[in-house]
């Protein structure tokens, strides 16, 4: 009897009819062996007993379909068997150590391009987040006023008198809580125990409850035990640091020094270093009541009894916004009693806390604020740098479309759906993302202190990430934009490929997807290609606002604090000395330069008698005989003033003579009477000796105004020195050494003209730095892309090559053939670019008064550049292409 | 013959499967066999349709399965139930209690609707 061969007829047969797995197969057999053993043990024949058997199972079809709906729709079927899943890695890894290079060049553009993003992100965080850690922010308002002049300009004033806000206090239900502080200029701080001078900025001299009104959290001592009275002092972290070498200075004492008055302090507190998004930056804070004593004797009570404006901030809590106007009535109230000759000329002024970082600065704002025309170019930075990476990574994984081609079919010959297929590429694209993202917040978190040094801030990740809201759309951020660049590939590569797979699309893959990839690169391009041109621009118009125009070798002028150092003979004696020194090649005594506005009003009324009757408001600077020479000033018509210092005469500037509608020449020899009531250093009544060109004393955010220079040996402000080529430092250091000699004790306080001009634009310098890296590093991406994407093709194209070389094409004929192809993308590229650039930097220099030109010089500079740097790219992978054997490429098949 | 409606078998097939395992562990034929004993012949499955069931079970994790050498050296896929097979079959014996107390309770009210 032939059992064994039934059973195993019957075993092809099940396998023949339905897919069963072979463990299943296995199992039934079993079944039937133990089916058959048990009928043959009923007393049936073997033969009957095998069909007894066979027939019991049931129907074979049937089974196999209850055995799919049992293993796919019940329980938690998935998409992605975990089998399947184990596969997609597998395939994956392949895939990406097969286009190792281009798949390398993909990530890192990528992670450079998220690296980027995250960084101006977290400066935009930094400056959009001004003054919101303070507690009730948004109800905290800065109280000063605002000043009409005579001749009816309107100037909006950052300080108050430290009297108003205690006369209203009582009277404006409205007011919660007040806080005043003042920083005063020229006195230094003296360890005594090691014997150290340190002149300092940012010393606060404050009401007790600046802690309270304020959000600076204390690293050492108790919140209670602060300024509570006038001897105690709190530290910021570095300062504890520079002054005495420790962390923990709590006991400490230290001593103040102004013009020979000593107030002695005790350490009672160290805060942490005051967070880079606010206006507050104090390095030491004091009581404002210790300040009383600096004044002395006569000015006791100065600060908080005298009605006229003074250099103090106040700034007031409200209980509930809204009620703004109830101050300003009040304040203006008291000032039409107290000072009602001023008042009419004086409007309050309620900023919110929060608002002063984003309004155009006005006069002693200790804020730089921040145009918002630079978030938002950096916001478009940012997205173009994240567009030209997305549009890489999808350009290269749509490239290797094609190879995968083979891939695909197999899939779904194996039964794989388009729902798997399409999930395995948005997983695998969207997993490169998230990959790249992570390695991207590495690399931010490790160059953050470069990135703090480079744009002269405190940015803390780990502040910036404890807000909840900010973890949230960050991770939604990131989320969606994996999603996106996960989701291009899938949609493209099963749309592509799956709905139709047919042999022509197989033999000619790149038909399938060149256009839809061409127009990304046009797009890539044109994004690059405009960032050149703005960048150019912004770079000259920041370099243009930078340089200033003060002088043309700023960089070599020093400038050294000369201000209440009392005998005049002494400086002048310090002055001859130096001139001595062989690096100093001249010197003047003036006024402090550059930021004369801050050191008093220039604002002096002149008249013409020669012309007219009418009041000339021109700006009056005192200088010394010297002060054109040293810095370099050019002269349109007429002289220097003379060796002998003549008194009476006057240097103006080229808008002086514009607005008398003179021509330079002309100018010289008109007399100009002043007409000030606040003169100080005596009649400056003179004849104009010479006309100078235009040069920026004042912030060049402003139009510059006529100005007078008047000769006068008698200001003491600050000594410009003005250093021949050679070692500056040491020259500094041989005039620190003579300055110990004359004047022990006193510190020598100096600065590079250029560093101090600078202050005064560091929002501009921050962002002159910034814009021109990202966008560097936008276009560095830009060419990576184009890199891979040419080798891939060329890499695809490569039997083609081959063939067309056999046939007879020459090199250079491969060569053209491969370049014109891109060459042709970034010329449509280009003329998308240049209006979008043209227009784009037109509208941003419209918030400039001295603005640069777009010249044709950057446009088509630009253009080059791309199109050089690409073409080298695209021959260096061609020429590879059209020199090798087409035996090589052609020998497979 | 007697026989039950096909949608009643599927729906007590889970119950008796987990009912029979929860004695011990069985195999395929055996399962069959034990099914035919205690339901006097009454209830017979096509053999093969048991199968698909047991597949089910062990992939909802309720049985688990090894293959194993027999006694007399045969070579046969053994399942047991699981933890959470037992809980399940716990439930199930409170759900179909229930439902024979109210199919119960409608025919003692009702007696003429019942066919005895």
């Amino acid at each position: 009897m032939n059992l064994e061969k039934k059973i195993k007829d019957w075993r092809k047969s099940l396998r023949s009819q339905a897919h069963l797995s072979d463990g299943f197969v296995e199992e039934l057999e079993v079944h039937l062996r133990d089916a058959i053993e048990g009928g043959i043990d009923r007393g049936l024949d073997p033969e009957e007993a095998f069909d007894t058997a066979v027939k019991g199972l049931g129907d074979i079809t049937a089974i196999n379909q209850d055995e799919r709906l049992a293993l796919t729709n019940s329980g938690k079927s998935s998409l992605l068997l975990p089998d399947l899943l184990k596969n997609f890695f597998k395939v994956n890894g392949r895939q990406f150590r097969k286009n190792g290079l281009l798949n390398g060049i993909n990530l890192a553009g990528l992670t450079v391009a998220f690296t980027a993003t995250f960084f101006i992100g977290l400066f935009l965080h930094d400056e959009l987040s001004f003054e919101r850690h303070h507690p009730n922010a948004e109800n905290t308002y800065r109280l000063s006023y605002e000043h009409t002049s005579e001749t009816g300009v309107i100037e909006e004033r950052a300080f108050s008198s430290g009297m108003w806000i205690d006369v209203i206090k009582d009277r404006v239900p409205a007011i919660d809580e007040t806080m005043r502080f003042m920083q005063i200029s020229y006195g230094y701080i003296e360890n005594q125990a090691t014997n150290q001078f340190f002149y300092e900025e940012g010393i606060y001299w404050s009401d007790p409850n600046f802690f309270d009104f304020l959000h600076f959290p204390l690293k050492y001592g108790n919140k209670e035990d602060q300024l509570t009275n006038p001897n105690s002092l709190v530290v910021t972290e570095d300062i504890a640091q520079k002054v005495f070498g420790m962390e923990n200075p709590i006991g400490e004492t230290l001593r103040f020094v102004r013009n020979g008055i000593v107030v002695n302090f005790v350490v009672t507190g160290v805060i942490f270093n005051p967070a880079s998004n606010s206006h507050f930056q104090p390095n030491y804070v004091a009581q404002l009541e210790a300040l009383q004593g600096i004044f002395g004797e006569q000015q006791r009570g100065w600060i908080t009894k005298n009605p006229e404006p003074g250099w103090v901030y106040t700034y007031v809590k409200l209980r509930e916004s809204g009620n703004q106007e109830q101050v300003a009535t009040a304040l203006q109230e008291f000032w039409n009693n107290a000072i009602p000759e001023r008042a009419e000329f004086m409007e309050p002024l309620l900023t919110r806390l929060t608002d002063i970082h984003f309004q155009p600065p006005i006069k002693w704002e200790i804020d730089t604020p921040i145009a918002m025309s630079y978030v938002y170019g950096l916001i478009v930075i940012a997205a173009f740098i994240l567009m030209i990476a997305m549009t890489n990574f999808v350009n290269l994984i749509t490239a290797q479309a094609s190879k995968r081609q083979k891939e695909i079919g197999l899939r779904k010959t194996l039964g794989s759906t388009r729902k798997q297929l399409r999930l395995q590429f948005f997983l695998e694209s969207a997993g490169l993302v998230m990959l790249s993202m992570a390695v991207a917040l590495g690399l931010t978190y490790l160059l953050l202190p470069q990135f703090n040094d480079l744009i002269e801030k405190r940015i803390d990740l780990a502040i910036v990430l404890s807000n909840p809201a900010i973890r949230t759309w960050f991770i939604i951020l990131m989320i969606s934009v994996a999603a996106t660049a996960g989701a291009f590939p899938a949609l493209y590569f099963t749309r592509k490929v799956t709905k139709s797979f047919n042999l022509n699309q197989f033999f000619k893959p790149e038909k399938v997807n060149a256009r839809g990839r061409n127009s990304l690169v046009i797009l890539q391009f044109a994004v690059a290609i405009t960032l050149i041109i703005s960048t150019v621009t912004v770079s000259n118009q920041l370099q243009l606002i930078n340089n200033g125009k003060l002088g043309t070798n700023r960089e070599a002028v020093v400038g050294i604090r000369t201000t209440r150092m009392g005998d005049t003979n002494q400086i002048q004696r310090f002055r001859n000395e130096i001139e001595n020194f062989s690096q100093v090649a001249s010197s003047t005594l003036g006024m402090h330069l550059p930021r004369l506005s801050d050191f008093g009003s220039i604002n002096t009324r002149y008249f013409a008698p020669d012309i007219n009757n009418e009041p000339l408001y021109w700006n009056k600077f005192d200088a010394d005989g010297d002060f054109p020479k040293t810095f370099d000033l050019e002269f349109l018509a007429g002289r220097d003033f003379r060796e002998d210092y003549d008194l009476n005469s006057l240097i103006i500037n080229e808008s002086a003579v514009k607005e008398l509608n003179l021509s330079p020449g002309e100018a010289i020899g008109l007399v100009l009477k002043e007409d000030s009531i606040n003169y100080v250093f005596g009649q400056s009544d003179g004849v104009v000796i010479g006309v100078i060109s235009d040069f920026a004393y004042e912030t060049v955010r402003k139009k510059i105004e006529p100005l007078v220079i008047c000769a006068n040996t008698r200001v003491n402000g600050a000594l410009s020195v003005k250093l021949g080529p050679g070692n500056k430092q040491a020259a500094i250091s041989q005039m620190g050494e003579l300055w110990a000699e004359i004047y022990p004790g006193r510190p020598f306080e100096y600065w590079f003209l250029d560093y101090e001009f600078g202050r005064l634009y560091s929002q501009e310098r921050r962002l002159g730095k910034l814009i021109p890296l990202f966008s560097g590093l936008a276009i560095i991406i830009a060419l990576f892309g184009l890199f891979a994407l040419t080798a891939y093709v060329s890499d695809l194209r490569k039997k083609e090559i081959g063939i067309r070389k056999v046939l007879g094409c020459s090199n250079s004929g491969i060569l053209r053939l491969l370049s014109w192809q891109y060459l042709r993308t970034i010329l449509i590229a280009v003329a998308i670019a240049i209006p979008l650039a043209w227009y784009g930097m037109d509208y941003w220099l419209e918030n400039f008064t001295y603005r640069v030109n777009i010249s044709l010089l950057v446009v088509g500079g630009s253009v080059l550049f791309v199109l050089l740097i690409s073409l080298v790219t695209i021959s260096l992978k061609s020429l590879k292409a059209a020199n090798a054997n087409p035996v090589d490429s052609l020998k497979y098949e | 013959m007697f026989s039950f409606s096909k949608s009643l078998v599927a729906a007590s097939s889970k119950p008796l499967i987990l009912g029979i395992l929860q004695e011990g562990t069985s195999y395929g034929y055996a399962i069959i066999q034990r099914v035919k004993e205690i339901s006097s012949g009454k209830l017979e499955w096509s053999d093969g349709m048991l199968y698909p069931v047991l597949h089910r079970l062990e992939k909802e994790k309720l049985i688990a399965s090894q293959w194993m050498q027999s006694e007399e050296g045969r070579h046969r896929k053994y399942y047991s139930i699981t933890e959470l097979g037992k809980q399940s079959l716990h439930e199930e014996k409170a759900n179909w209690h229930s439902m024979q107390e109210v199919m119960e309770a409608l025919w003692s009210i009702n007696p003429s609707t019942s066919n005895s």
